[in-house]
């Protein structure tokens, strides 16, 4: 039997709660400012102020029982609950699975019954006291009935069939967080903020978060949050522009654009997928060397440098460089005489041959732009491409395309468990990897086989306005909204003119 | 038809005639007035676009010119023109600035061609334009007309380029806007026209491309001979387009404007429509109109032209019922005309005429009454000197033999008393031949066998025919076999061949051949009796059925009376066909049926209605 223990991950509190390591490192650094340099007191964290954010995606509700399948919005929906709910575990900033609600775990031989103890004191927003009974009965309803859960005394106590390795790092991701349901269906999680505001309906919408103010970490700097949900991109890139947001989420092409107007940005390592994936039922497609040609014809660089504005990285493989170590080792070159090669080949008078139909999702702007410079890419090689813009969801019938693009989000910085959800999402097989060798294998599958063809790897990018501080995402992205404070407005300078 | 009828139909003719050229003119008159203000309208319509257009062409260079001359522009081409420049920045340039400056199309394309930011396809960065670097001076031309292509489709766009220089190096912007229902838009159309617009991107006829104001256009096949055309010629052209059930009131008509690239190719076709509509229905009422007025004018004129063709058939009528009762033999018919024109000169003409006429049938008449009774008198002082010659010579030789012995004076006695019985009887003869044609008896109907008739009168005259001392004379029958038995009465039917024959005899005293011929022609029968005599001058042909007239020293002059005599009372026709010296036929043609022949014979007997035809070579 293995134990693991890890130090608490505590933040600064506003009232009594415990004063977290990076709160103290903070705090250490302005006294020492303060003392050396007699900084002003702006540049020290301040509480209070609503963070004003908009994004993208519509999401529907948090409520973890309700996942949405798609990885986009899944993406969407986990940054936002997170906000609300924790988990057993996180990871760290180096992808390292760390103490979250549970403060310690262990695991049997086969690593099929795992024991996670729980972290005393904690409290959900509604003031329940969070008990193993609690956050057993929210895994049960995340994990499903193929897993066991029950609690201890002290601890949940998760039981499966079979063997489980990567637990902790598939239950700091995802919808594995603790809720707890009050009588009237009310969520309440232990996370930083609490929902004061969720609107109904499809179009856009203001969800509005309130401070935790009895949050375990301890209480967030901002006293709340306005996201507006499912904004279009030009409103989002006017809302930072001219002060109307203080950050909002910006798709990897408009990031120069928007930094030329000087709005700060931030971005992410590559952790989306933009791929082709190929529907082999279609006759059209199903030779492997006109696939390899299309794979050869497309010019990923391009896409990456210009249709992204370098915010992408040409993609030879499923998992970026940074997360696998071995992506350098699929071909992403442009390489037309072998397209010409296979072509020939394969007997294809590509001049008179219907044109292949390429999806993509009409919501995404950055699908459509790469899919339409992969039909520039085809066209010219010699095949003919029509593009047919749809609408991705659960709602939607499947599609009639030989091709589709796909826009992945890397589920998790642990590439056991971001490989096989990725290979999952796609169709493809996938197997427990507990080695290098076992995921490069899974990876170089369907790669080889050209059932999908990645394209560019796509970095998470966000608008931050003049007065958002301490914006420090993990690298693999998604939100730490609760470090994030808001710099007072400069007063006016004095003797200045009035309109 | 009657002279009134004719009369009312001219009437008719030049009334529907007159009536029918002055609507047909006024028709043709509104037709050709109201085209040529649909010409006139069409052709300002045609004006104003080709304005328009130089206009927009104008609009579309003016603003590339001030792309290529901003600021930003020329920083971007100096940056653009440096060692390593990184064109990836530029990439959404041409969206925006395409987007503010209003334009549908802008490219901005580096020195060798290649394409930097594309507003219309902006995937296609990368890929080169090599036809913009052809070209040497593109600032100083104009917009020009150009397909343009785009992601899913081709476009037709009007187009200007404009380059910035920056040291050798040269940046091109290519501009423009796209030329589609929304340019129609920006014509200002009458009611009844509209523009359609056909962009000419593709091979043939696209029913698709043809859009006017208010998307693509619906019976769009209709536009396909017109569209095909201006494809072939690439010339403007006219025609007039029907749609509908009522082509007439649904046509329109279409004047096609070809829309030319740099090349002269032919890359759209503008058409001018017009609804002829209005041009229908206002030739409808004028339609309408005129036949109302035309019906009206024609039954008045028809009303009219009866009262004055009765006015003036009446005394024509009146003449020809007068003529009709002279012709009938009433003489004293008069006709009653007080006009004082020609009709009533006319009238007047007619009854003087018949007064005339009346005046010398009298004279006539008697006249040849007179003669007649001259002819009678003196054949009978001819025919009866004959016998008297012979009686006087008898008595004187009787006279004289008292004196003689009483044996040669009964010898004189017999052959003298032999002699006047023999002269007496001669007399008796002639009185009787007389009497008999004055009691020429009514005929009797029945049917009668014409050839029995022939054989038995030929059978008669064969002791005449081979008369010891006299030339021989062959008879030659040709009798048609089941020829029909007319209705006729034989005795005098017999009589008048027996008098045919007996003239035929006396026509041949050098023998010769007597032919005699029955047939049957159209309900009737003919006999054809000819001999090889001398034939008979013109004049005796004219004069040969006339009582009392004859060419022979010793004849009465009736036979061929009693010949033509009894034709006529059969309702028969006789003539005669003869040439001196190639002998004569005699032809009668008797009706098979004639029931009423009794009621005319009393007449026909003294005026025969239809005389006998004679005719001489």
């Amino acid at each position: 039997m293995r134990r693991t223990t890890y130090p608490s991950h505590v933040r600064g509190s506003k009232a009594t709660a415990p004063i977290s390591l990076t709160a103290r490192v903070f705090l250490s650094a302005v006294i020492m400012s303060l003392i050396v340099t007699s900084a002003t007191a702006s540049t020290s964290p301040q509480f209070g102020g609503v963070l004003r954010f908009q994004i993208s995606e519509r999401v529907m509700t948090v409520d973890p029982r309700q996942w949405p399948s798609d990885s986009l919005r899944a993406a969407a929906t986990e940054r936002l609950a997170s906000l609300v709910f924790d988990r057993l575990v996180r990871f760290d900033d180096h992808g390292v699975t760390q103490p979250a609600l549970a403060v310690s775990w262990q695991h049997d031989a086969q690593a099929k019954r795992w024991q996670f103890h729980m972290r005393e004191g904690v409290k959900f927003a509604d003031g329940t006291q969070l008990t193993p009974e609690a956050a057993a009965l929210s895994l049960q309803q995340s994990l499903g009935n193929e897993f066991d859960v029950s609690a201890t005394s002290d601890s949940v106590v998760i039981l499966a069939d079979h063997s489980l390795p990567d637990l902790p790092a598939q239950l700091a991701t995802g919808r594995y967080f603790i809720f707890h349901s009050a009588a009237d269906g009310t969520l309440s999680g232990t996370g930083p903020f609490r929902v004061s505001e969720w609107p109904a309906g499809d179009g856009p919408a203001k969800v509005v978060l309130t401070a935790n103010e009895s949050c375990w970490a301890g209480r967030p700097f901002v006293d709340g949050i306005q996201i507006t949900l499912g904004m279009e991109l030009q409103k989002r890139a006017n809302a930072i522009a001219f002060g109307q947001s203080d950050v909002v989420e910006l798709p990897a092409s408009q990031v120069r654009l928007v930094g030329q107007r000087g709005v700060r940005t931030a971005s992410s390592d590559p952790v989306e997928l933009f791929a082709l994936q190929f529907d082999l039922a279609r006759p059209a497609i199903q030779d492997a060397r006109l696939r390899e040609a299309i794979s050869a014809a497309i010019d990923r660089a391009s896409i990456a440098d210009v249709v992204l504005q370098r915010q992408g990285v040409p993609a030879g493989g499923l998992m970026p460089n940074w997360l696998s170590g071995y992506a350098f080792l699929f071909p992403t070159a442009l390489d037309l005489p072998r397209t010409r090669e296979l072509l020939t080949a394969t007997g294809r008078e590509v001049s008179h041959a219907a044109p292949l139909v390429l999806v993509y999702d009409s919501g995404d702007e950055e699908a459509r732009a790469i899919a339409e410079r992969v039909a520039v890419n085809l066209k010219e090689a010699g095949i003919a491409v029509q593009l047919s813009a749809q609408t991705t969801g659960s709602a939607s019938k499947p599609s009639a395309g030989d091709m589709r693009l796909v826009h992945q989000r890397i589920a998790s910085p642990e590439i056991g468990v971001a490989l096989p959800t990725l290979l999952a999402s796609l169709g493809e097989p996938s197997a427990v990897l507990e080695t290098p060798a076992q995921a490069y294998a899974a990876e170089r599958a369907p790669i080889d086989s050209f059932r999908v063809i990645p394209l560019v790897h796509v970095s998470e990018s966000y608008g931050l306005g003049p007065q958002v501080r301490d914006w420090m995402p993990p690298r693999w992205g998604g939100w730490l909204l609760e470090d994030v404070w808001l710099a007072p407005v400069p007063a006016p300078a004095a003797g200045g003119t009035t309109p | 038809m009657s002279f009134r009828t004719k009369l009312l139909g001219l009437f008719t003719l030049t009334i529907v005639t007159a009536v029918t050229l002055v609507a047909w003119g006024v028709s043709a008159y509104t037709r050709r007035a109201f085209e040529l203000f649909d010409r006139q309208r069409t052709d300002a319509l045609v004006a104003q676009f080709r304005r328009e257009y130089a206009q927009r062409g104008e609009e579309v260079a003016h603003r590339v010119q001030g792309i290529a001359d901003a600021e930003a522009t020329v920083r971007m081409a100096i940056d653009l023109s440096r060692p390593q420049a990184d064109a990836s920045q530029y990439y959404n340039d041409a969206r925006g600035i395409a987007q503010s400056q209003q334009l549908d199309f802008l490219d901005i394309v580096a020195d060798d061609g290649t394409l930097i930011s594309s507003a219309e396809w902006p995937a296609r960065f990368g890929y080169k334009n090599e036809w913009v670097t052809a070209e040497k001076d593109w600032n100083s031309q104009g917009a020009f007309l150009s397909r343009v292509e785009m992601p899913d489709n081709v476009d037709l766009g009007l187009l200007a380029v404009r380059a910035v220089r920056v040291g050798e190096k040269h940046f091109y912007l290519i501009g423009g806007q796209r030329l589609n229902q929304d340019f129609l838009a920006t014509l200002v159309l009458p009611e009844t026209m509209r523009a359609v617009l056909y962009r000419n991107l593709e091979q043939g006829f696209v029913s698709s491309e043809l859009t006017d104001l208010h998307g693509q256009v619906t019976q769009a096949d209709l536009f396909a001979p017109l569209i095909s055309e201006v494809q072939r010629t690439h010339r403007e052209l006219q025609k007039t387009i029907n749609s509908g059930s009522d082509s007439a009131a649904n046509s329109e008509s279409f004047d096609a404007i070809p829309l030319l690239g740099r090349a002269g190719d032919l890359l759209g076709v503008l058409l001018v429509g017009s609804a002829r509509q209005d041009l229908v229905q206002m030739l409808n009422f004028i339609r309408s109109l005129a036949l109302l007025v035309a019906g009206g004018v024609i039954l008045v004129g028809l009303v009219l032209g009866w009262w004055i063709s009765a006015r003036v058939t009446h005394p024509i009528e009146q003449l020809a019922k007068g003529a009709r009762e002279v012709a009938a033999g009433n003489w004293e018919a008069r006709v009653e005309v007080h006009s004082r024109d020609e009709i009533g000169q006319l009238a007047g003409a007619f009854n003087e005429m018949t007064r005339q006429l009346a005046e010398q049938r009298e004279r006539l008449v008697q006249t040849e009454r007179v003669a007649a009774w001259r002819e009678l008198a003196r054949r009978l002082a001819h025919e009866l000197k004959n016998p008297l010659f012979p009686l006087q010579l008898t008595v004187e030789n009787l006279q004289r033999a008292r004196e003689q012995t009483s044996g040669q004076f009964d010898e004189v006695f017999f052959e003298s008393t032999a002699t006047l019985r023999a002269e007496l009887e001669n007399l008796k003869a002639i009185v009787t031949r007389f009497s008999d044609f004055a009691k020429m008896p009514a005929p009797e109907f029945e049917p009668v066998d014409l050839n029995e008739s022939v054989r038995g009168v030929v059978k008669l005259f064969e002791p005449q025919l081979c008369a010891v001392g006299r030339p021989p004379i062959t008879p030659e029958l040709y009798l048609e076999e089941n020829l029909a038995h007319p209705q006729a009465d034989p005795i005098l039917l017999r009589r008048a061949l027996e008098n045919l024959v007996l003239n035929s005899l006396d026509a041949m005293p050098a023998g010769g051949t007597l032919t005699v011929r029955t047939s049957q022609h159209n309900g009737s029968v003919r006999l054809d009796v000819t001999d090889t005599g001398a034939g008979l001058t013109p004049e005796e042909c004219a004069r040969l059925f006339t009582p009392y007239y004859t060419s022979k020293q010793h004849g009465t002059g009736l036979g061929l009376a009693i010949v033509q005599s009894v034709v006529s009372d059969h309702g028969g026709k006789i003539a005669v066909e003869s040439a001196p010296g190639a002998g004569a036929t005699f032809r009668i043609e008797l009706p098979i049926e004639h029931p009423d022949s009794r009621l005319r014979t009393h007449h026909l007997r003294s005026m025969p209605e239809d005389p006998p035809v004679s005719s001489a070579a």
